[in-house]
Order: structure tokens, then sequence, then C-alpha cells
């Protein structure tokens, strides 16, 4: 921790990150508006003092959608990318650790989910489905989940072989034991760089769908639907497509700083 | 009168696969009909290079792996008849290089309780309970010649000898009967060879172990054992008493070995 | 038997940067190489005997380590203050160094013969495959063409370890510094290795600094022997001596613990502790926490490395409260 602090950059992306959860979790607060009251007399009003981000075609606050646009944003992301670290590592670390025809079908598995574009595969999966936030969450981290899959067998094929292990085996521990008490906290240092990658990654592709309509629907606020509807005034109003698109850049950057900066800190080649 | 621990005709080969179906590209053959056999109390010395199939030997007779031909006995009765717990009250291990035998996330005393619990389980039917798990572990380090103060240190915390030490009372933990050392002082500092191998032979004395000490060095095998099996190419090319094969070697092999000892530890 | 001097370390102390404090690696080390000879420096893991080895070549990472004081001279110019001209001819020029791990010094995706043949490039500015073939002849490397069109991963490790010595011989160094060079090997090939390197050193009136923690097999080869512990030079003289006759405790009990391979029936004697960590070098001898015949001055004062014996031109030196005389 203490490593992290002096890694500047990433102690950078911490503190966006966590100003950002401040954000979501105090967004009745931090909002000077109500985000779905309508004020149509006011409406494409431009950045002042009543409204700091300006409003939109329906006269809605821009900064006020923006504030509770952060919880579906944080929401989605960690939320994929937790589903897709829980399917990537069980799946991995059974690959890895058993090797021979469990290794082969699960490894193939992956090749085959990787044959497949995952944005197309993402569209052609929701359009079965009714595009809500939930959909969004389970279908982004079940499309994501083979990088972290063959991360894990990687790491466990190399720690199957050490010492410590063939010892644990020797001693006769419980297999669950040489998992979950050996191997595990031994692969947990890449995945958790992975997966803080992997934020960023699930916050732009719901910023994606939401714009494409297959997300998170209005008059609820995301950023990308408030993207997609501040398209068609991008001449007469900038703010309501510059400021979702700053906080979308903002967050991706913050986790990737953070992610960036835990690779090099959990990386024992680069420790002194 | 059975022996302890026996080996029989145990060969072992080792594939090299390939390609999208893992076929056999290859096969290299290391052990060939090797038959051993370890009395209550003995102390065998297994010499014999990289390639030699010493620590295949080793990982067989562990049950880390399964030989592909022969088999291995315990009082007469085949290894398949015990299980993985049951095998570990048998036989146990320790490994050449200490920093990579104990994981260095967990501290002392879970490396020691973790081993003392299965134990437990196996003598008495369930784990034991964390104050007779933690006073065993001081007990197991004060064994060793470790003061208990080290159960909260982590592996990084510990000098080479002072890991090795640990990974000898994990060892002992299993309470086995006998104990296969792979090259057990080759990774460590100059000075502390000398207290390891001594340690070894008082544990030996202490808890009646029988051990099979495997390295390359004839003068570490030499000091410890009283019987050496001369290895080459996964087959024994010479056996009987420490004495005999180091003053009349027979084989080519083990003179070429014993020139490479400098005169003044002859 | 003198000899010119080669090389000559005076009062030397190197710190290394330890998790961000400064420690002690190297304390006043003075030490001499001469001409044709092969001196081994044995001493356990962090006694500072690779530390002293790489800043003869000036190789120590420049923002971890820093040399605090002394001088070391080469062929009578001072290393220290070389320009990066001067250090180019000394590195893989009249310096060669060869490296414990043959696997991780040579390249994986080049065969041997153009790795060898580059390394002779740099020196005599062209390709020339017949030199290289020969150099492979001279590290009796057998069936030379197979071994040059041979990538690393072919040969074994005694073979490898032997194309790294041509490499290092490519350049008719007048020193080649060997960094554990038989660690990772056979016993049997261990001895060849040496056989090897005694012989090239011989034909090629080159001198040896073999570094190395094996006070037998390896320390065995060389004229003389000179005995680190805890960044200083306890104990040198000529090898036979030392090791027939040790003076300081640290060597006696080096030499007295190694397992014979006769056992007598009784316990090895041995050392007690562990040498000490550098941050928590104990005061005065660093070495006489362990020591069995430890007395009053022990704990106070350092003691000197001073001459022995009685000729003038004798090797022999020792560091220990012990040897009085006059201070070397």
């Amino acid at each position: 921790m203490r490593r992290l602090l002096r890694n500047k950059l990433a102690f950078a992306g911490l503190l966006m990150i966590a100003g950002l959860v401040v954000v979501a979790l105090l967004a009745p607060l931090a909002a000077t508006h109500d985000p779905l009251a309508q004020d149509v007399i006011h409406r494409l009003q431009p950045p002042s003092g009543a409204h700091l981000f300006g409003t939109d075609d329906l006269g809605r606050d821009v900064y006020s959608r923006i504030v509770y646009g952060t919880r579906v944003s944080l929401l989605v992301g960690v939320i994929a990318v937790g589903i897709s670290v829980l399917v990537g590592t069980v799946l991995g670390m059974i690959s890895g650790y058993w090797g021979r025809w469990v290794d082969t079908l699960i490894m193939r598995g992956v090749d085959i989910m990787l044959c497949f574009p995952t944005i197309f595969l993402i569209l052609m999966v929701i359009s079965f489905l009714e595009p809500n936030i939930a959909n969004v969450m389970v279908i982004i981290g079940l499309t994501s989940w083979m990088g972290l899959t063959r991360l894990v067998r990687g790491e466990c094929l190399s720690i199957r072989e050490r010492e410590y292990i063939l010892g644990a085996r020797v001693l006769g521990l419980p297999t669950s034991r040489i998992l979950l008490v050996h191997i595990l906290p031994n692969v947990i240092s890449p995945v958790l760089v992975s997966a803080t990658l992997g934020v960023g990654g699930a916050i732009l592709t719901e910023s994606a769908l939401s714009f494409l309509g297959l997300g998170v629907q209005p008059p609820t606020a995301s950023w990308g639907n408030m993207l997609a509807a501040g398209k068609d005034y991008i001449h007469m109003a900038w703010w309501l497509s510059v400021y979702p698109g700053v906080a979308i850049l903002v967050t991706v950057l913050a986790f990737n700083l953070l992610g960036e900066g835990l690779r090099d800190l959990l990386d024992p080649r680069s420790s002194s | 009168m059975t022996s302890l621990l026996e080996a029989e005709d145990i060969t072992k080969d080792f594939h090299i696969e390939g390609g999208l179906f893992r076929r056999r590209r290859g096969t290299v053959r290391a052990l060939d009909r090797v038959t051993l056999a370890l009395n209550a109390g003995d102390s065998v010395g297994l010499v014999g290079e990289s390639g030699s199939g010493k620590t295949t030997l080793a990982k067989i007779l562990t049950g880390l792996l399964s030989p592909d031909g022969g088999r291995v006995l315990w009082e007469g009765r085949p290894a398949a008849d015990y299980s993985r717990a049951q095998w570990a009250g048998h036989v146990q291990m320790i490994f050449q290089d200490p920093s990579s035998s104990l994981n260095p996330k967990l501290t002392v005393r879970t490396l020691l309780t973790e081993a003392l619990d299965v134990k437990h389980r196996r003598t008495e039917g369930r784990g034991g309970s964390t104050g007779t798990l933690r006073d065993e572990a001081g007990v197991l380090l004060s064994s060793v010649g470790l003061s208990p103060e080290f159960l909260r240190s982590y592996p990084h915390q510990l000098s080479g000898g002072q890991k090795q030490r640990v990974a000898i009372a994990r060892a002992l933990a299993a309470e086995p009967r006998v104990l296969v050392a792979d090259e057990p002082v080759s990774a460590l500092d100059l000075s502390i060879q000398a207290q390891i191998l001594n340690l070894l032979l008082d544990l030996k004395d202490r808890y009646s172990l029988t051990l099979l000490v495997i390295s390359h060095d004839l003068a570490v095998v030499g000091y410890l054992a009283d019987r050496l099996i001369v290895m080459k190419e996964g087959r024994p090319v010479e056996e009987g008493p420490a004495g005999t094969v180091l003053d009349s070697p027979r084989h080519d092999y083990t003179r070429t070995l014993l020139a490479a000892v400098p005169g003044f530890i002859r | 038997m003198t000899r010119d001097s080669l090389v000559r370390i005076e009062h030397l102390d190197i710190d290394y940067r330890q998790h961000g404090v400064w420690v002690p690696v190297v304390r006043d080390v003075s030490f001499e190489l001469r001409e044709r000879e092969m001196v081994s420096l044995v001493g356990e893991s962090g006694c500072g005997k690779t530390t002293l080895a790489l800043s003869i070549l000036r190789l120590l990472p420049e923002r971890e380590s820093a040399v605090r004081g002394g001088r070391i001279l080469f062929d009578g110019s001072d290393v220290l203050r070389m320009d990066p001209d001067g250090l180019r001819s000394l590195r893989g020029g009249r310096i060669s160094m060869i490296f414990q791990d043959p696997f991780s010094s040579l390249n994986p995706v080049l065969t041997v013969g153009e790795q060898v043949e580059e390394v002779l490039e740099c020196h005599e500015g062209r390709r020339d495959p017949a030199r290289v073939k020969s150099l492979l002849e001279r590290v009796v490397l057998p069936d030379p063409s197979r071994i040059y069109s041979s990538f690393p991963h072919q040969l074994s490790g005694g073979q490898r370890q032997r194309v790294m010595i041509a490499m290092a011989i490519a350049s008719s160094p007048k020193l080649l510094i060997a960094d554990e060079p038989t660690t990772a090997l056979d016993v049997t090939v261990q001895k060849e290795i040496l056989d090897l390197l005694t012989r090239l050193q011989d034909e090629l009136g080159m001198s040896v600094l073999l570094i190395t923690h094996n006070l037998g097999l390896v320390a065995e080869r060389s004229h003389r022997l000179a005995v680190m512990y805890s960044g200083r030079l306890v104990e040198s003289g000529e090898t036979a001596a030392v090791l027939a006759s040790p003076r300081h405790p640290y060597t006696q009990g080096l030499i007295q613990s190694l397992p014979r391979i006769r056992r007598t029936g009784s316990r090895l004697p041995m050392l007690p502790g562990q040498p000490p960590e550098l941050s928590r070098i104990p005061s005065g001898c660093a070495f006489h926490p362990r020591c069995a015949k430890v007395f009053a001055p022990c704990s106070r004062e350092i003691p000197p490395l001073k001459k022995m014996g009685s000729s003038p031109d004798s090797d022999e030196a020792v560091a220990c409260h012990l040897f009085g005389g006059p201070a070397s």
C-alpha cells in the first residue's frame, strides 16, 4: 500500500476512483436537481450558475444526470468484471491444476468464445433479451472471462510444479485446500491487475450499448444514453455531448491508471 | 523380514507431447526397472547426476508420480491399498531449495499447523484444536532448533538455513517413518550445510527415521548414508555398503564421481 | 616466484542501497591479482565477493551502489576514473567475464556460431567462421561444425558453459572473471570445466579470478585463495597452505565443517549461527558472535589484515586479533 502511494499516477487513479465512488454513493446530495425532473421552458440552456452543465432537450439538469450516471457506470463495471473474474478464475484454476482432458475441453471452449467478435456477440444476445441494466452486466461479464481464464491457467500451470505445491501434496493436504490456500493467493495479483483494467473496458462497453439504445433505457440516466440523446443537438448544445464524454474518459482513465500502477507494483520483476 | 518401503522393477517414461491433440512426439525413459528396498532404520544414499532419474524415483516413492511399470510396496502391501493421507504418514520429503518449498504467502504457523491438522485427521479421525495445533507447532520448531517466535514469520523473513529447518519441521509434522531428502543442503550457504546435515542425523536418531538421501554430491551422501546406490541414466550401476563402494568402487562411473571429490575431503 | 601485478585493489569501500537505506557491502578490501595467476575469492552469499568482482569492470548498478573510497588499478590505470572509451576496451576486451547460468547468458533464438561470430566481429571487425570453429575446438567442444549451427537449447549445460568460455577468450583477455562458473553443473562436468579453465589460463597466459562458494572442488584449483566474510577479506594465502592450515577461525570452521565422504562416526564440527545481514553487521570483528575463540578486543576493534609468515614476499595474511605482527 505504501508503495502504491509512491507511484504518483496510480495514486491519482486511486483518488479519482475514490471520488467517483463517493459521488455515486452520495448522488442525492451531490446532485443539484432531480435528474428526471423535466422543465421544458428551460430546455437546452447552456451551462450557468443554476445549471452547472446546462440542461438537455427536456430541460433536465445535465450535471445531476451525470452524477446519477456514475452509479450506473460503476455498478456495471464492477459487477460485470466480478462475474468475469469469478468465471475466469474458477475455470482457469480447474484447467491449470487438473490438466489432461479437462484442460483441453476448457481451452477449446475459450478458443471458440474468442472466435466471436465480442461486441456483435453482445448485440446478438441482448436483442433476444430485454435491454436493462442487469442483463447488460451479466452479458458483459459472460463475454469477457476468456483472457482471465488463460491468464489464471498459465499461472496455475507454473505454480503446480513449484516445490511447495509438491510438498503440500506429499503431506496429503486436501485438494480443495491446495487450490484455495496455496494456489489462489499466488494467482490473485495478476487477476487483480487484469480486473482493474477490465472495469474501464466494461464501462466503455456499457456506454456503447446504451448509446446504441441496447443498454440502460431512458429515462434512467447513463452516460451512454446521454451521449446518444446529445448527438442530435451537437451543433446547438455541445454541453450535452461533451460532459458525459468527459465523465466516461475520466472514469476509464482512472481505472487504467490504477491497473497499470498495480501491474508495476505486483510484478516481482519490477520491484527492487 | 519384509522391508518397510520397497520399489519393485520401477519403470517411468516421460512423453514429449505436441500439436493440437497433444500427440506423443517422443519418449524419454527416466527410470529403467529400478528395484530398491528400505528397511526400518536404514540410511540409504542415492547418488547420480542430473538426468540419472534420482528425483523421479523420489517422486514415485512419495506418490507424486505413478510408475509406468513395477510397483511400490509398504510393508509388503501395494501403495494402491493406502489413501493419500495414510501415505503421507509413511513417506515425507524435503526439497532442495527451501525458498521454493515453502509457500511465500503463508506464515510458518500456518505451514506447520495445516500439516499437523492432516496428521490429526489421519490418526484421530478429526482435526486438532487451534490450541493443540499451536502448541505442537511450537514443539516441532524447537525440535529443529528454532525458537517458537518464528511461528509468526513469513518465509521471506527467514534465512536459507532457517527455511530448510521449517521445511524439515513441516515434513516431520506428518510423523513419517521414511524421510526422503532431495539435495537437502546444496542450495544452502557453506557454513549452514553442516548444521542441516547434523540436524538430519539427530532427527533420524530421535524419531527412528529411515533416511533416503539423494544428492549429486558424494560427500553429502557419504556423510549421511550407510548404504549407497549409484545411479546413471535411470539405472542403478553400483550398490553396496558406503565404505565398500567408496573404498573399492567397481563401476567406472563411480570412479569418475570419486575422482571429482577434492583430495582434502576424501 | 614474483609476477607483475595485474589488478590492484586498495582500501575499497562499496555500499549498496537496500530498501532505501545504504548498507556496506565491501569494506576496506585490499587485494592483488598478478599476471598469469588463478585466484579464488571464496565466501558465502552476501559476503561481497561478486560485488568486488563486478567493481573491477565497473558493472555495479549505478543508482543502487556507490564506491565510497579506495582505488582499483588494472594494468596501472585507475578503473574508477576511466572514461567511456577506456571502459569499453576493458569490458569484453582486456577483461572477460563468465557467469553461473550459461543458459540465460546465451540468446535462445540465435545459433551458437552466430553468437560467437558476433563477439569476434566486435574485436576483429570481420566475420570469420573458420576462427569461430577453431575457438570452439579450443574449448574442447566435439564436432565444432555441428555445435556451430546448434541452438543453445540443443546443448548440455557443460557444453553451453564451454561456448561461454569460447566467447570470453575470443578477445584474448588478460583477465577472465568467472562468477560461480560451475555451480549449475554436475560434479563430473564441473571438474571438466575447471580442467579446461586451468589449461586455458596457462596456454593463453591470462589471469583468472574465480568467484565461488565452493571451498572444495573449485577453490582447490587456484594458486591463491582469498576468503571474504561480511564485506571484508579475512584471510588470504597460497591455496594449498590455507586449505592445509587455515589461520582465521572462520576459514577453519568452514574447512572442518565440510562433509568428508567417509563418516568418522561422530557429528561434523559446525559453525553456529549464520552470516550477518548487511544492515546489522556486528561491531568489531563481524565474525565474533559465531567465533569459538572470541576474546576481549573482538567485539570492539575491527582486526586489520596482517601479513603472516617470515619471508618478506609471503602471501599469507589474516584479519584476526589472535594474530599479532606488523600490519600489511
